[in-house]
């Protein structure tokens, strides 16, 4: 019987580090994707991850958002992301040639379309990265509003605007009718 | 508003595929939580952070009500205006230090000295005060009958001393205590300052 995040966190806090496990593993792909899609480099996203966990695990003692671990977690991601694109504008453009976007087997494992994943992947690299991240944690993620002002510490008529002007931005990118 | 779905959906199910992983991210993720000490709360870190000497270097906010405040700031004024107005107490005695600048001793006590020789034109003291400098302490002449003055701030304690009449004739205090004539067959005088004289 699968034991809850807060139970597992009570688990490690009473001194037993393989409990955390249970914490990577059922979050790690959720914030994986999450990452790869805001930064637009598995690599990077990678790296940003487990700079996660870790602040995750050393701030555990911490935690007190009782049964919103994910959230929390997600919240740390958000922040570890921005500050890595942040470096990341400094070295290169965040936006990558199509020749250099991430292979499509790198992104997803789905058998889906792969000419619409790659168009896709380099419209979402072209958004602002605060309009990146909104519409992600909106559609992607599946959080609501009250959850992503939580994750974002951002008003949620700011977040609603950039869902919006994220999504026209996409569909103009992709050639698709505005259709309001 | 149909299509706007389908779109919609046909992007978030490509976004949301999983990103393929062999399992080697978690597996670096715990190897790294493994090398970690175990979590600390805030408040443990605080502690570690504020043991022995370190207390009293690390900055800390000091809570203080304003209208306690502006009511301490008023008090302390009130008390330093107080003080201003408070009379002040006789000015201890003043000698001359290095440079002419008056050097206040609270223990000193004013010794006046009096020199009667109607002929002088020039009395000085000396003593071991000054160093038997003929030149340090000049008396002055009051009036027409000879009586040299002079007063001077000495500490608690015996003294010896002499005049020294037109800078070359050394003379002691006619009534006072004498000392034997040092090796230089110079005649002194002794006086007790008590400490309050």
């Amino acid at each position: 019987m699968p034991i809850s995040d807060d139970d597992a966190i009570r688990d490690v806090l009473a001194g037993n580090c393989a409990a955390f496990a249970g914490l990577v593993n059922a979050y790690y792909a959720s914030c994986l994707r999450l990452a790869v899609h805001l930064l637009g480099s598995r690599e990077d996203a990678e790296e940003v991850v487990q700079d996660t966990f870790v602040r995750a695990y050393r701030g555990l003692a911490n935690y007190d958002h009782r049964g919103h671990f994910h959230a929390w977690l997600s919240s740390i991601l958000i922040n570890r992301c921005r500050t890595r694109a942040v470096r990341l504008s400094r070295t290169r453009t965040m936006f990558r040639p199509e020749g250099q976007l991430p292979a499509s087997d790198e992104t997803a494992a789905s058998a889906g379309d792969p000419v619409l994943r790659r168009r896709l992947h380099e419209a979402l690299q072209k958004l602002p990265h605060r309009q990146r991240e909104a519409f992600l944690l909106k559609h992607v993620e599946g959080w609501s509003y009250s959850e992503m002002k939580r994750i974002t510490r951002t008003e949620i008529s700011a977040l609603k605007m950039r869902v919006k002007r994220a999504r026209a931005e996409l569909r103009r990118l992709l050639g698709e009718q505005d259709d309001g | 508003m149909a299509r706007r779905n389908r779109w919609l959906e046909r992007v978030v199910a490509e976004l949301r595929a999983p990103v393929p992983d062999d399992g080697e991210g978690p597996r670096r993720i715990m190897d790294a939580v493994r090398r970690l000490p175990p979590p600390e709360t805030r408040i443990q870190k605080r502690r570690a952070a504020d043991s022995g000497w370190r207390w009293w270097l690390r900055p800390r906010p000091i809570m203080v009500r304003p209208a306690v405040a502006v009511l301490w700031v008023a008090l302390t004024m009130a008390v330093v205006l107080v003080g201003s107005l408070l009379p002040r107490g006789t000015a201890p005695p003043e000698s001359v230090g290095v440079g002419g600048v008056p050097v206040v001793d609270f223990a000193l006590q004013s010794m006046p000295f009096v020199f009667v020789d109607e002929s002088a034109t020039e009395v000085s003291l000396v003593g071991d005060f000054n160093d038997w400098d003929p030149t340090a302490t000049l008396m002055v002449r009051q009036g027409a009958d000879g009586i040299w003055v002079v007063v001077v701030p000495l500490p608690p304690g015996r003294h010896v001393y002499s005049f020294v009449v037109d800078g070359k004739t050394w003379l002691p205090a006619d009534g006072a205590p004498r000392v034997p004539a040092d090796e230089f067959g110079t005649p002194g005088s002794v006086i007790l300052v008590d400490d309050e004289a």
